[in-house]
């Protein structure tokens, strides 16, 4: 695959590296001369010296090609604004980091699908690990076409599980109300802003997308 | 570091699109030689100059209906320019050759032509006819508008010192745009120099036929001699007007842009053009001082500053026998080729500036050895910072150039020609100059004719594009998708 990264943070140069070894092509765009310099020996792949925001820059790497661009910069402004660049300029799929939850809800509102929290990745895992349990391993248990899906119950979702008409190969798993965690049965009876959890094919995405979060749906196409 | 993955070949489309917006300047332009062949009465000629430029006005007017490209790569910049001046050269070998020159003889002038340089292979006693050597006047003055505008397409990065001597001005953004507001530009310049010129000329006694042909060869730094004219019986003050001339085809257009509109301080900022003066004069200086002669001292200094400012604007007028000239002054006008006219003109050579930039960094390199290990030192030229790859960029080019002549210095020297005659017509060649000792002539063995044609090729794109045109790379491998 043809990997763009913006931002040569730590946590960037580290994945960079697992990628390069797997064999991935990669070009890690940088605004500081001084560290692209620095790792240039370090780092088996292409470099890019420049404002990672700007699609001039971005557009060097050939987006149309490329099938991911990673936002790892340490400002969740930047890595927000270079994730909207790139999806414009047609990158396959962007990755935004963001280390304010507060932003996370934004990336959301911005049709921004795949947000990472690295320091809440770390901390749950750190938690979990205390307790025993391995969660980074949910990606053995959850593999191939199997999907989660998660959306706040409207109205229009209201009442029991078994009611809502899901597609063939979709699940509702469990909810969160109040934050609080519930598995579901199917009588299990869904309330407005609940926050519900469905296992699904991924051929069913686009559609559940389209049904729970029409302007997310529309900002993809 | 492996930056394969930023590596991109050359979109074919793109190349094709750009080539053929320059067409439809190029049939434009065909107009003057066809009009010239049925003027003088040579069909064949006129029919198949016509013929190629109604197909070139086709192709051209089918080129301008795409929309630019604005993301234009370096590599295809310069594979446009290389493939240009191929193309304007190889349209005019059929009607050549129907003058009687042989196919490779006819390529040899049209590339002379085409490069500004001004070498020959033609018999002395051949007689193409007029039209011919006027259409070789007009090839040079075409070549020299085509260099004057494209050659920013021939700067792999653009840096503060490249963009300052050669653009000047406010120019739209976007390579396209700006390549066409600069083309503009220069041929408003171009034009005016060319009539002024023509007019001074004809001003000073020359036959009007003569003067067109001289103002088409000097405002270029070409140097074809006209149909009919006779350099060494020229008298002195036409002769002046002609150096004049061409002198002012050496200055960067810019200069004589801001000079034009009366903007002198802006104008002489730019360092090349007292040094374009200085040089010529130290060379003619130094040439008067190595030959003995008879005649007054103030004609032997006339002859030579002729001589030397022909050499130094890579013009290659020679009113005497550059062969009959002691060593010494061979290679003081060796120098004064290698070095050549100033950036942003249509003079060859490594250009002015690039000497002096070199220079500079030379000078830089020895004040360095008295700074302490951690001091900030960068080099400077024309008030800004040369920034890395400019300088890289300057002595890469001037190592090539060397490479160059070097390696068609061995052709020579293999073939048995005399070393310094051999080494006075390859680099008369490689810096578009047209200056020659005799070596390039009709005697000249047809693989080193060929040889000689390469060098005003790689002279004249300034070696680079030569070898992007060549690279593998420029051609396979991932492309970027069109914006």
């Amino acid at each position: 695959m043809r990997v763009v990264v913006v931002g040569a943070s730590e946590q960037a140069v580290v994945m960079a590296g697992l990628l390069i070894d797997r064999g991935h092509e990669l070009i890690l765009v940088d605004r500081n001369r001084d560290r692209i310099d620095e790792l240039e020996e370090e780092l088996n792949c292409a470099f890019l010296h420049g404002d990672g925001t700007r699609p001039s820059i971005l557009r060097e790497a050939d987006p149309t090609e490329a099938d991911v661009l990673f936002c790892l910069t340490n400002q969740d402004q930047v890595n927000i604004l270079a994730s909207l660049a790139g999806r414009s300029l047609g990158f396959g799929r962007v990755i935004t980091s963001v280390l304010d939850e507060d932003f996370e809800e934004l990336c959301g509102e911005l049709g921004l699908e795949h947000t990472i929290v690295p320091e809440r990745t770390i901390g749950r895992y750190l938690a979990d690990l205390v307790e025993g349990l391995d969660v980074l391993e949910l990606r053995t248990v959850v593999r191939g076409e199997a999907r989660f899906f998660s959306f706040e119950a409207g109205r229009e979702a209201r009442g029991p599980v078994v009611e809502l008409e899901l597609p063939e190969d979709a699940r509702i798993i469990c909810l969160y109300r109040d934050d609080e965690f519930r598995l579901c049965d199917p009588d299990t009876t869904i309330r407005r802003g609940d926050q519900v959890v469905i296992l699904t094919h991924s051929r069913h995405l686009s559609e559940l997308r389209e049904r729970w979060d029409p302007e997310v749906a529309e900002g993809e196409s | 570091m492996n930056s394969g993955a930023l590596v991109y070949a050359v979109r074919g489309r793109v190349v094709l699109v750009y080539l053929g917006q320059l067409l439809l300047p190029l049939a434009l332009a065909l107009l003057v030689p066809t009009g010239l062949a049925a003027l003088a009465g040579s069909w064949g000629a006129a029919g198949m100059l016509a013929g190629t430029a109604v197909l070139a006005g086709v192709a051209g007017r089918k080129a301008a209906q795409v929309p630019d490209v604005d993301d234009l790569q370096t590599n295809e910049s310069m594979v446009v320019v290389a493939l240009a001046f191929l193309v304007a050269a190889l349209v005019m070998v059929p009607p050549f050759v129907s003058y009687g020159l042989t196919p490779t003889d006819a390529f040899f002038e049209a590339v002379s032509a085409i490069t500004t340089t001004g070498l020959s292979t033609l018999p002395t006693d051949a007689e193409p006819g007029d039209d011919f050597l006027l259409m070789r006047n007009w090839l040079q003055w075409l070549g020299g508008l085509g260099f004057v505008t494209l050659s920013v397409l021939l700067v792999s990065r653009r840096g503060p010192a490249d963009k300052r001597l050669l653009e000047g001005e406010s120019t739209p953004e976007g390579l396209a745009a700006h390549t066409r507001a600069q083309g503009r530009r220069a041929l408003e310049l171009y034009v005016g120099l060319t009539l002024a010129g023509t007019a001074l000329l004809a001003l000073v006694g020359v036959p009007f036929v003569q003067a067109v042909g001289y103002a088409w060869s000097s405002v270029s730094t070409g140097g074809f001699v006209p149909p009919g004219a006779d350099l060494a019986g020229m008298g002195a003050g036409a002769r002046g007007a002609l150096l004049l001339l061409f002198a002012l085809g050496a200055v960067p257009l810019v200069t004589l842009h801001r000079g034009a509109r009366g903007r002198w301080r802006e104008a002489l900022r730019d360092p090349q053009v007292p040094w374009l003066v200085g040089l010529g004069v130290v060379s003619a200086g130094l040439i008067v001082l190595f030959t003995e002669g008879g005649g007054s001292w103030l004609a032997r200094a006339g002859e030579a500053l002729f001589l030397a400012f022909s050499a130094q604007t890579t013009t290659g007028y020679a009113a005497g026998d550059p062969a009959t000239l002691p060593a010494a002054a061979t290679a003081v006008l060796l120098v004064a080729m290698f070095i050549g006219g100033c950036g942003g003109s249509t003079a060859g050579g490594i250009k002015i500036w690039r000497a002096l930039v070199a220079l500079r960094l030379g000078r830089h390199t020895v004040v360095e050895t008295a700074l302490p290990e951690h001091a900030v030192h960068e080099p400077e030229f024309a008030g800004a910072q040369l920034e890395h790859h400019e300088r890289q960029a300057v002595l890469v080019l001037a190592l090539l150039f060397l490479g160059v002549i070097g390696l068609s210095w061995l052709a020579f020297l293999a073939a048995g020609h005399p070393p310094l005659d051999a080494l006075f017509d390859v680099v008369s060649a490689t810096g578009t100059v047209g200056l020659s000792t005799g070596v390039a002539g009709p005697g000249l063995d047809t693989p080193l004719k060929w040889v000689l044609a390469v060098d005003m090729l790689m002279g004249r794109l300034e070696i680079l594009a030569v070898l992007v045109l060549f690279a593998p790379r420029t051609w396979v491998g991932r492309r970027r998708s069109s914006a």
